[in-house]
């Protein structure tokens, strides 16, 4: 008898919740095709839960990119606390124990009436349903001068790859001393509290590196997701290194000026020796091509189903659409990927449906040791999605509470992105 | 050991009190002011009677129930057995895992994560994905 190595065994462990949804009275049809556009955390999570857990379902992930890298976590990356490899996902897991079609290419186009979606290359893909996971484009002309140029030099960094690479070796050459300028978008954006986790984990590079620098975060809003715990973080952590601006200080951003390098608002000009200017956003390209996006920029979408209220039968689920109080994150598209998987799984086979769970949760590090958590529990109502129940770090928690938090996320990265990638 | 402890029972009544503060929530959250807690008896048995259609009659979604549910814990626990500053919770028995959530559902466990968790499923919930994932644990034992 063949002897089990952990990993075997825990494999199969994993497969068998997953195959225990299948629903039952689907083996003698025919396979239904189910494809995927985008190979993010939405898209990913969606084909896998589709694969595992539905006998009868022919998945496809159309992905141009043959790794993935996470946005979350990169902060990390940035500070030197980890490696970029470590933030470096590919698919061959999905492909091989779930059987999932990985096509890298893109999506030029899909056509609802005919199902099929074109792909950059020419070739067609036809299907019973589509889902898109499309994430955020930056929308344009927002910060006068910030152009595709603009960002090889005053890089956004707000999509894993060569941006947080060159970030990372901007904030490495920089002379001790220098000022960081972290220019933060209006909601809605990807991660809300991102941007303050990337000052403080900077902040925390700098103390060990280049002590007399600082950062000068200019805010396009007024207050930010967890203010007191980082406001407090960064008095007893970081004390004087970091300068938060909110839109009322310095009546937000206008312009970049990129020779010069430096951040222009309608009260000032600020020099920056490395400018981090992360964009206003909305839904990717794709979503706007096919009108699944409304005025707002971003998809509205059926809460229960993740089923385009705008275009039927296309489903979509993660940052590109308007998802009531869930904000937009890897957790929470994972969360809305699981119940729109659940949902089709449901349509395809006649099965009956039921109330999704959704769910996010986030580790926050404010420091290498120090990390705060927040998990929100939520239910759709009344055709939108609301919180229901929440829990989140407090300023005067113990510090053993916040070290615990900042080890827990360690391993919390670990089992996400296996749930994700396989 | 067993006698210092409360039992499942006692721990599901104190919850349940406190459970109906928590539906007043929404309400303060739209600036009314603060409704008075119905009698406990009236929560109690107002909150019975779906968990007992749910034994008889929909044991066998209570499965898929708790498959879906199990889906959540898989953002956070690896479901191969695994742990890593995350413990396992697969190959737990049935009980210590409805224990344990009903701990974090009273704040007795601290964890902001798992509190949200357990406050935002109902007891049936709690015994659906317990059951689902104490059947993982026994079914992937090798032979």
């Amino acid at each position: 008898m063949k002897s089990w190595t952990r990993r075997e065994f825990g494999g199969l462990t994993g497969a068998a919740v997953l195959t225990a949804l299948r629903p039952r009275r689907a083996r003698s049809q025919a396979k239904a095709k189910v494809a995927v556009i985008g190979g993010g955390v939405g898209g990913a999570t969606v084909a896998r839960y589709l694969a595992a857990g539905t006998a009868p379902v022919e998945v496809t992930l159309v992905e141009p990119s043959g790794l993935y890298s996470t946005c979350f976590f990169s902060n990390l990356y940035l500070a030197g606390l980890r490696s970029f490899e470590s933030l470096t996902h590919g698919y061959e897991t999905l492909r091989r124990r779930y059987g999932i079609a990985v096509v890298h290419d893109s999506a030029a186009m899909i056509d609802p009436v005919a199902k099929i979606v074109g792909l950059s290359s020419g070739a067609k893909l036809s299907y019973d349903r589509v889902v898109l996971a499309p994430g955020i484009a930056f929308q344009d002309g927002a910060i006068d001068g910030y152009d595709a140029a603009a960002m090889q030099i005053m890089p956004h960094a707000w999509k894993a790859g060569a941006q947080t690479k060159l970030l990372r070796k901007q904030l490495q050459s920089m002379e001790d001393g220098g000022v960081f300028v972290l220019v933060v978008p209006p909601d809605p954006f990807r991660c809300p509290p991102a941007p303050y986790e990337r000052a403080s984990l900077v902040a925390s590079y700098f103390q060990r590196h280049k002590p007399r620098s600082k950062i000068l975060v200019l805010d396009a809003k007024s207050t930010f997701t967890g203010q007191d715990l980082f406001q407090d973080a960064w008095r007893r952590h970081y004390p004087g290194m970091i300068e938060w601006l909110p839109a009322e200080f310095t009546g937000g951003v206008k312009a970049v000026d990129v020779k010069a390098r430096s951040v222009i608002t309608a009260e000032e000009t600020f020099k920056a020796a490395v400018a981090n200017v992360i964009p206003a956003q909305k839904a990717g390209h794709l979503a706007q091509q096919m009108g699944l996006a409304d005025r707002s920029g971003w998809c509205p979408v059926d809460p229960v189903t993740f089923e385009s209220t705008l275009q039927p039968s296309i489903h979509l689920v993660g940052d590109a659409i308007i998802a009531g109080d869930m904000p937009k994150s890897a957790f929470s598209a994972n969360s809305q990927a699981k119940a729109c998987a659940f949902a089709l799984a449901s349509v395809l086979t006649g099965s009956s449906r039921s109330t999704p769970h959704l769910f996010n949760s986030c580790y926050t590090f404010l420091a290498p040791d120090d990390a705060w958590s927040n998990a929100i529990s939520y239910k759709p109502l009344a055709g939108t999605i609301r919180a229901a129940h929440a829990s989140i770090s407090k300023v005067d928690e113990s510090s053993e509470m916040r070290r615990r938090a900042a080890r827990e996320a360690e391993g919390w990265y670990d089992a996400f992105t296996r749930d994700v990638f396989g | 050991m067993t006698a210092r402890r409360p039992g499942v029972a006692v721990l599901v009544g104190a919850w349940r009190g406190w459970r109906s503060k928590r539906k007043m929530l929404p309400a303060c959250r739209a600036g009314f002011s603060t409704p008075k807690i119905p009698g406990r008896s009236l929560v109690l048995a107002i909150a019975a009677s779906p968990i007992l259609l749910a034994a008889s009659a929909h044991a066998a979604a209570a499965n898929d129930q708790g498959g879906q549910i199990a889906a959540v814990c898989a953002s956070c626990h690896r479901l191969d057995g695994g742990d890593r500053s995350i413990p396992s919770i697969i190959g737990l028995g049935e009980d210590r895992l409805t224990r344990a959530m009903l701990a974090y559902r009273l704040g007795e466990r601290p964890s902001h994560i798992m509190q949200a968790i357990a406050l935002s499923l109902s007891d049936e919930e709690i015994a659906a994905v317990a059951r689902f994932l104490a059947a993982q644990g026994r079914k992937a034992e090798p032979p």
